[in-house]
């Protein structure tokens, strides 16, 4: 009988909880309220709307300029490999050896520069033109400039005799060598 | 200009007549219902009355694009998940407090009606719910809405309506154990 009695009151105290769970009423004005936020919404809708597309636009051609006047400051000046690189061919010995090769590269290298000035500042790679010739090459050292001057400024004849000089190796002279003969009482073996 | 309840539009809608004029009728009839539908799920009045502005800005700004056949279906099924959306999580459940007021108030002799209007009882209750699972706690939030039988809860939930009704019975049942367990002292956490 208790047990009957106490879910009895159990289930009028649920029915009781969860009717009253969710039965408020809103403050007055509600509708009102609702109305004028609405419409103060949709007024505010297309001006927003407008507003951030125009703020969009600003911001995206703010970066394009911006990406361009960075990329156009920091390309870099042609390098002076090319310029000394030509001089070189043309005017020094190893033109002699192959006159194609100036060619090419003189053909190439618009394009390696084009490439190089595309590429971003920040790969090493880009700092130097791969080129189709190897060893690449290289401006002309000190060493090397002193001996074209050198080579121009002096006649062949001093040139051919100096190279004739420098072949001339002279004979070695050897001894002969003077061996003393040996002493046979000294290098016998005496018995113990 | 339209007439709303008590309140005078100065003003028209910026929509057209026709939208204008369902959408006052809209707020005129069940303006309430979305809001105790909000205060189901946050059980804070400043709350529920924001949800409810929110579901109508909702519902304005679809009108352009969306004939609204029912509206009271689609204002249920909006406020519903603008409330989940703004619902706070992660909320402590401890029943401690309202579980020793209630059955202490069971001892000195209280009705149903007497314990069930009070603050303790509300808190009670919010946590028994709570703590339900996810499936049997959503159809029981919304039978707690004066206005939503369980065709309506259907519709907000987009399950059949027996599945509606059985979890519903099968809510009750465990918010009556844990209810039972708490009157007679014998309550964890």
């Amino acid at each position: 009988m208790e047990d009957k009695n106490h879910n009895q009151f159990v289930d009028e105290l649920l029915d009781a909880g969860l009717a009253r769970y969710s039965n408020v009423t809103p403050r007055p004005g509600l509708e009102g309220r609702i109305l004028a936020n609405a419409r103060a919404a949709q007024e505010q809708s297309p001006w927003f709307v407008w507003t951030s597309w125009l703020a969009s636009g600003a911001v995206a051609a703010a970066i394009v300029v911006g990406v361009l006047a960075l990329t156009h400051l920091r390309t870099p000046p042609p390098p002076p490999v090319a310029a000394i690189k030509r001089e070189g061919m043309v005017t020094g010995p190893r033109a002699e050896a192959g006159p194609a090769k100036p060619n090419l590269a003189r053909q190439r290298t618009p394009a390696l520069l084009a490439q190089h000035v595309a590429r971003p500042k920040t790969e090493p790679a880009a700092a130097e033109p791969r080129l189709a010739q190897f060893p690449s090459p290289r401006p002309l050292s000190d060493q090397e400039k002193l001996l074209i001057e050198y080579v121009r400024h002096t006649s062949a004849g001093i040139l051919s005799a100096s190279a004739t000089e420098d072949t001339d190796i002279p004979e070695l002279e050897i001894k002969e060598l003077e061996i003393a003969p040996l002493d046979a009482g000294t290098t016998e073996t005496q018995p113990n | 200009m339209g007439v709303l309840g008590q309140v005078s539009l100065s003003e028209p809608l910026p929509v057209t007549d026709t939208a204008a004029n369902e959408f006052e009728a809209a707020i005129r009839d069940h303006s309430r219902l979305v809001y105790r539908i909000a205060y189901s799920v946050l059980r804070n009045h400043h709350d529920a009355e924001d949800a409810t502005q929110e579901t109508f800005i909702r519902c304005l700004r679809s009108l352009r694009r969306t004939v609204v056949r029912d509206w009271r279906a689609w204002l249920a099924r909006t406020a519903w998940r603008v409330a989940l959306d703004w619902r706070p999580r992660g909320r402590e459940i401890s029943m401690d407090d309202a579980a020793e007021a209630i059955a202490s108030m069971r001892v000195a002799g209280a009705n149903a009606e007497e314990m069930a209007g009070t603050q303790q009882m509300e808190a009670l209750l919010e946590r028994l719910i709570a703590a339900l699972p996810n499936e049997l706690r959503e159809p029981l939030t919304l039978s707690t809405v004066e206005e939503l039988a369980s065709p309506d809860i259907a519709q907000v939930l987009g399950i059949p309506e027996g599945s509606v009704r059985t979890r519903l019975m099968r809510a009750r049942q465990i918010l009556k154990e844990k209810l039972s367990a708490v009157l007679e002292g014998k309550h964890g956490r």
